[in-house]
């Protein structure tokens, strides 16, 4: 039998016991983080990944999220008709750490325990899938601003939406952009195309969007190479060996950020040379041009959404985002985001309702006419995904970007074939 | 006291049994249920884990296999149009015969060498299941829901399998086969010396384990109805279930239980209250229990147990609530 008290045997179990009692005190309590504001707030759901793989992209869509949210309360909230007066928008935000279960399991937690409005997120396509299970299940609308893939908007659900405009759109933009620059003489007919393509729903929506487009414009290009690569590989010497083999003219990959920045430092280091290439939906980022320096120059990428666009509302949004987050927009991660609340906004306010179904029904009707993405005017499809163009945009020295595709919109012109490094 | 502890372990298990079970009726919010919910997945692949690792002391990293062929099992019975109960069945018996595939090289390895190539094992069927197009590739695998989803029967589902997997390992626990299983913890050449098959052994309760963790594996997929092979076959799933009979008390039914109970709960809490911290404030408790409390929670009650008077020094009722913790000198 022990009797004497000993501070050493104590301490690390009284640690362990104040930890473990703090996270259960605060468990009841923090079930519910929206439910108290019923009525006061509208509580829209934010789950993204702020950590993780895919922290980067996700902590710019907050970025946009917030920014919007801001400005809809700094001007009084939203207008709800059956309570006859503003109500403020109150975000309560999950970071999902770029865990797929764990997002899909966020998301249900503020569309349940939260009783959120509606809820945004879903960056990217692989965590996007997994959360877009819940909006139909409870029944609450679910606005996805970084997924694209056709499979998400392929299943026949009721609550689910998205500003991102599908994959193989991208892809088929992508030949469009190479076919104008054959058309233009800057390439020749006949080029011969390597695709390296994420193994997701993204990378094969990329591929078939390209396939498509040149099975439409014969003699255009032929693919001699196509591959998959699997999504957050440390390395990809090996898949760029075969692509040197392949002898192609054109190397077009479709990857996310952190294996853009990986694959293209092992292209450099490999010393090859293409005239045209590409990293779909990944280029202009600022991480990437930090990292690779002028190794990122004239890569070029379909985006939806770019800070060159010449509309006023963009000029404004890059302003106010400036200030509010104190750096410009990088890439076009914030703008979906941003245009995402401000449809839901526009939703709530024709509904007349916090009502999740009258929302649902507005936000399928809703045409965002001051939008921030290619057209200036953004509108959810009977699938619930928006299908705005895409701009290219190419990278050029001294981390310049343009818009160099479509015509109308370009503020470059494009450079093809991309200048051999002396 | 010792007497009273023993007295009151049937009627302490059946008060929780019948907490939990009224639990969904006394009007908890979702976001509750599906905390327990996942709990009960938890509980089910701790357990399931304990077994082989805690009780026949090989350390597997490669649960995930289990895990995920059993999700994947399910998935695509329920698809098929098979009965969800019916399709977890499945899951246990994919789950079952894979494990012999996997232990019949890899249990000719011992420690560490064992443990290494189940990581290999679960490393290279993940990128399998990544390519291969008639279960979904990457792009995972959706569940088809029929009619409107009931939690509460989710629930219940989880319920019934975490019972099942505390009956299971209890039952091990107090048979010959468990004797066999210690004995080959302490020493697999002795064991051998004294009548012991530990090859065999090790087999049988590897697929026991196996078809545990998949039947936890098939109840998650018909609940998230969507899976994919870099979620449930990751290796930090692998971590996971590992990590929870280790932070519980490695070696004992009830350090798996709690084990289990706290890592998701805590979890959930701390992704929910600091999201821009959890991870850190996550590790540095998993820091703590670890470097501070090597015999885990049940260790840390057990202690508690000793300053109330118990003699923890015979093995008695006390010790069949608590187990033995600590592998009994043996590393891992």
């Amino acid at each position: 039998m022990q009797s004497s008290f000993s501070y050493r045997n104590y301490f690390p179990s009284f640690l362990i016991a104040a930890f473990l009692s703090i996270s259960l005190v605060i468990f009841l309590p923090s079930c519910n983080r929206g439910g108290q504001n019923a009525g006061n707030a509208i509580t829209v759901g934010v789950v993204l990944p702020i950590t993780g793989r895919e922290g980067k992209p996700g902590q710019y869509q907050k970025e946009g999220i917030e920014l919007a949210i801001k400005q809809i309360n700094d001007a009084g909230g939203i207008m709800v008709k059956d309570k006859n007066k503003k109500l403020p928008v109150k975000e309560v935000f999950y970071d999902d750490g770029s865990d797929q279960a764990k997002s899909a399991s966020l998301v249900e937690r503020a569309m349940s325990s939260d009783n959120a409005t509606a809820v945004l997120g879903g960056y990217s396509t692989a965590l996007g899938e997994a959360e877009s299970v819940m909006a139909d299940r409870y029944q609450t609308p679910w606005i996805t601003t970084g997924a694209a893939a056709s499979t998400i908007f392929s299943h026949g659900y009721q609550y689910t939406f998205g500003t991102l405009s599908p994959t193989t759109l991208l892809g088929s933009t992508t030949a469009d952009f190479l076919g104008s620059l054959v058309d233009q003489g800057k390439l020749k007919k006949g080029l011969k195309l390597a695709l390296a393509l994420e193994n997701t729903d993204h990378g094969i929506d990329y591929g078939n969007g390209i396939k498509q487009w040149i099975q439409q414009h014969p003699g255009y290009f032929t693919v001699v190479f196509s591959e998959n690569f699997e999504l957050g590989s440390p390395d990809f010497s090996g898949l760029l060996q075969k692509v040197k083999a392949a002898k192609a003219d054109i190397f077009l990959a479709d990857a996310h950020l952190q294996d853009y920045i990986t694959m293209q430092r092992q292209y450099l280091q490999s010393g090859m040379y293409h005239q045209m290439l590409s990293y779909g939906a990944r280029g202009p980022e600022s991480d990437a041009r930090k990292a690779l320096g002028d190794g990122t120059d004239y890569i070029f990428a379909g985006i939806w959404w770019s800070k060159k666009l010449p509309y006023p509302q963009v000029k404004k949004f890059v302003q106010d985002y400036t200030q509010f987050t104190g750096h410009d927009p990088d890439s076009w991660y914030p703008a979906t985001a941003y245009d995402a609340v401000r449809a839901l906004a526009q939703a709530i306010e024709a509904a007349g309702t916090t009502n999740k179904t009258a929302i649902r029904d507005a936000l399928r009707n809703v045409e965002l006419k001051d939008s921030l993405l290619p057209g200036g005017t953004m509108k959810f499809g009977s699938n619930g995904q928006v299908a705005n163009a895409f701009v290219i945009v190419q990278n050029k020295p001294e981390d310049k970007v343009d818009i160099v595709y479509p015509k109308d919109a370009a503020t470059g012109e494009a450079i093809a074939p991309t200048p051999r490094k002396k | 006291m010792k007497r009273l502890i023993a007295s009151f372990q049937p009627l302490f298990a059946a008060g929780i049994l019948l907490v939990v079970l009224l639990l969904p009726i006394l009007g908890l919010t979702p976001n509750v249920i599906r905390i327990l919910f996942i709990t009960f997945v938890w509980i089910t692949a701790s357990l399931a884990w304990n077994l082989l690792g805690g009780v026949a002391g090989q350390v597997s990293f490669g649960f995930a296999v289990f895990y995920g062929l059993g999700a994947y099992a399910a998935a695509l019975m329920i698809n098929a149009g098979v009965n969800p109960a019916l399709s977890f069945v499945g899951s246990a018996a994919v789950a079952a015969l894979a494990s012999f595939l996997i232990g019949i090289p890899t249990f000719r390895l011992r420690g560490p060498y064992f443990a290494i190539a189940t990581i290999g094992v679960s490393e290279a069927v993940r990128v399998v299941m990544n390519n291969i197009s008639a279960v979904g590739g990457a792009g995972g695998l959706r569940v088809t829901e029929r009619g409107i989803f009931h939690q509460t029967e989710h629930y219940y589902s989880g319920l019934a399998i975490a019972v099942l997997a505390v009956c299971v390992s209890l039952l091990i626990e107090r048979s010959k086969f468990g004797l066999a299983l210690r004995a080959i913890r302490q020493d697999e050449d002795a064991a051998a010396d004294i009548g012991i098959n530990p090859f065999r052994c090790k087999l049988w309760i590897h697929a026991i384990a196996a078809a545990l963790t998949g039947v936890a594996g098939g109840v998650f997929a018909d609940y998230a109805a969507y899976i994919h092979p870099q979620g449930v076959f990751a290796f930090s799933t692998s971590v996971t279930i590992l990590l929870m009979p280790v932070i519980g008390g490695i070696g004992t039914i009830w350090g798996a239980v709690l084990g289990a109970a706290v890592v998701t709960i805590v979890e959930e809490q701390l992704v929910a209250v600091f999201p821009q911290v959890h991870l850190l404030l996550y590790g540095l408790l998993l820091m703590l229990i670890v470097l501070l409390e090597p015999d885990g929670l049940v260790g840390l009650l057990r202690r508690m147990l000793r300053r109330m008077h118990v003699d923890p020094s015979s093995r008695g009722p006390d010790e069949a609530l608590w187990g033995r913790g600590r592998l009994e000198g043996r590393e891992l």
